[in-house]
């Protein structure tokens, strides 16, 4: 039986899995402003 | 800053460097530094006066940290956060007015300057003894969190330099976690949410009250994603080159009150703003309004407020963003001193319902204010003249 911390490490990586997959298909690469951020004008 | 191939390669190249040659923290601020000097210069080129701005800058906080070990008094301050100060005043007031066109604010210049208030406070008041330039290089300069934070102060920054951040297994995943948390808050649940919110509204011809309503609700929800996930980013890197950093968001929109909310919202900058702005102008008005206690509070949340909003942005609507979050504290304050008049303790032994309450109402109220914060002068004009 796993214990708490290892169900979280398990969800984590299902995470970063499925996160991943998600970002692919909407293509960051070509998507994502490098530095370009809304919060504030610093 | 992130989000380039040229961020990842110095991630990479500092991450070698310090377990191949950084062994003393001196050594260790220095890589920080120099890694930091290599991202801006290569991710965000600053123009020949921006790079000379910044030069000058840290050349006279490094100055200043040496002057303040001599002597500890205000003026070796000065000295060392007089330069970026300046720079920071004429640009951001050129930078509001549209007056000036040279561009001398260089990239995490804000930032910087509450850092350097922050070290130099700390040198003055003898909780900071003395400072090695390489630490102060790596304090003012560390890559992931240079443009948006989070801010360390001096002393957490110099402990992670002594004791850095060891990555093991669980610490990996951790990291690499929030790293695609926070590309997940940015790409997908901040860009899909971002036409139905104020953002869209910029330039609209005439804004009706329920669309104006709707997109500050939608709005709170891209900010927070946008920020906090750059925050998760800036976080799980710096961890991943040996660097902790503090938390800037917890949960900000379960706040049950104004002062909650600052609590929970970009931490390390509230607490900046709290120790080096509220207090000290609490102080002062507390001294001249002796007889006017509650007056001095109001005085100080309005002040501390409106340079919140101007270090936010130099133009009107941002000071009455800030000017909008003083009212809703002051107003606070103000229900808590009647509460205890009356015997009661603000606070204490609040039902789940009536907790609810104050959480929705928190939340419109910090939505609301988010207007002033996305809108233009010219387009809250647009709408106060339609009403």
């Amino acid at each position: 039986m796993l214990t708490r911390d290892e169900w979280i490490l398990l969800g984590k990586l299902g995470f970063i899995i499925a996160g991943t997959l998600l970002l692919i298909a909407t293509n960051i690469a070509t998507t994502l402003p490098a530095g370009q951020f809304i919060y504030g004008r610093f | 800053m992130t989000l380039t191939l040229a961020f990842w390669t110095i991630l990479a190249l500092t991450f070698a460097v310090q377990r191949l040659w950084a062994d003393t923290p001196e050594r260790r601020g220095l890589v920080y530094g120099l890694a930091g000097a290599a991202g801006i210069a290569l991710i965000a080129p600053p123009t020949v006066i921006q790079a000379a701005a910044l030069a000058a800058s840290v050349a006279f906080i490094l100055i200043g940290t040496r002057l303040i070990v001599r002597d500890r008094r205000m003026g070796s301050a000065l000295v060392g956060i007089g330069v970026i100060l300046a720079i920071w005043l004429i640009g951001k007031t050129a930078q509001g007015s549209g007056l000036v066109r040279v561009e001398i604010l260089f990239i995490g210049i804000s930032y910087m300057l509450v850092k350097a208030w922050s070290l130099f406070k700390d040198m003055l008041d003898g909780k900071i003894e003395r400072a090695s330039p390489g630490e102060v290089l790596g304090y003012l300069l560390h890559l992931p969190t240079l443009q948006l934070g989070p801010m360390h102060q001096f002393a957490e920054f110099r402990g992670s330099l002594e004791a850095p951040y060891r990555i093991d297994g669980v610490r990996l995943i951790d990291c690499l976690f929030r790293i695609v948390l926070g590309l997940v808050k940015i790409q997908i649940v901040a860009n899909l949410l971002a036409p139905a919110s104020l953002s869209a509204l910029v330039d609209a011809p005439a804004i009706p009250v329920t669309a104006l309503l709707s997109g500050a609700f939608v709005y709170s929800i891209v900010l927070f994603a946008d920020f906090s996930g750059y925050c998760d980013i800036a976080i799980a890197t710096s961890r991943l080159v040996g660097m902790d950093v503090p938390e800037n968001f917890n949960w900000p929109y379960l706040a049950s009150s104004m002062r909650d909310f600052w609590r929970r919202w970009h931490i390390s900058f509230s607490r900046a703003l709290t120790a080096h702005v509220f207090m000290p102008v609490s102080r002062v008005l507390a001294r001249r309004l002796p007889r006017s206690p509650e007056l001095a509070s109001a005085l100080a949340n309005l002040i501390t407020f409106a340079f919140c909003g101007y270090w936010h942005g130099a133009t009107i609507n941002f000071v009455l963003w800030g000017l909008w979050h003083a009212l809703g504290l002051v107003v606070q304050d103000a229900n808590a001193r009647r509460m205890r008049r009356g015997g009661l303790r603000p606070g204490m032994n609040k039902s789940s319902v009536v907790k609810t309450r104050d959480i929705v109402f928190t939340f419109a109220f910090v939505s609301i204010g988010w207007i002033f914060f996305a809108l233009p002068v010219a387009a809250l004009g647009r709408i106060v003249w339609s009403l």
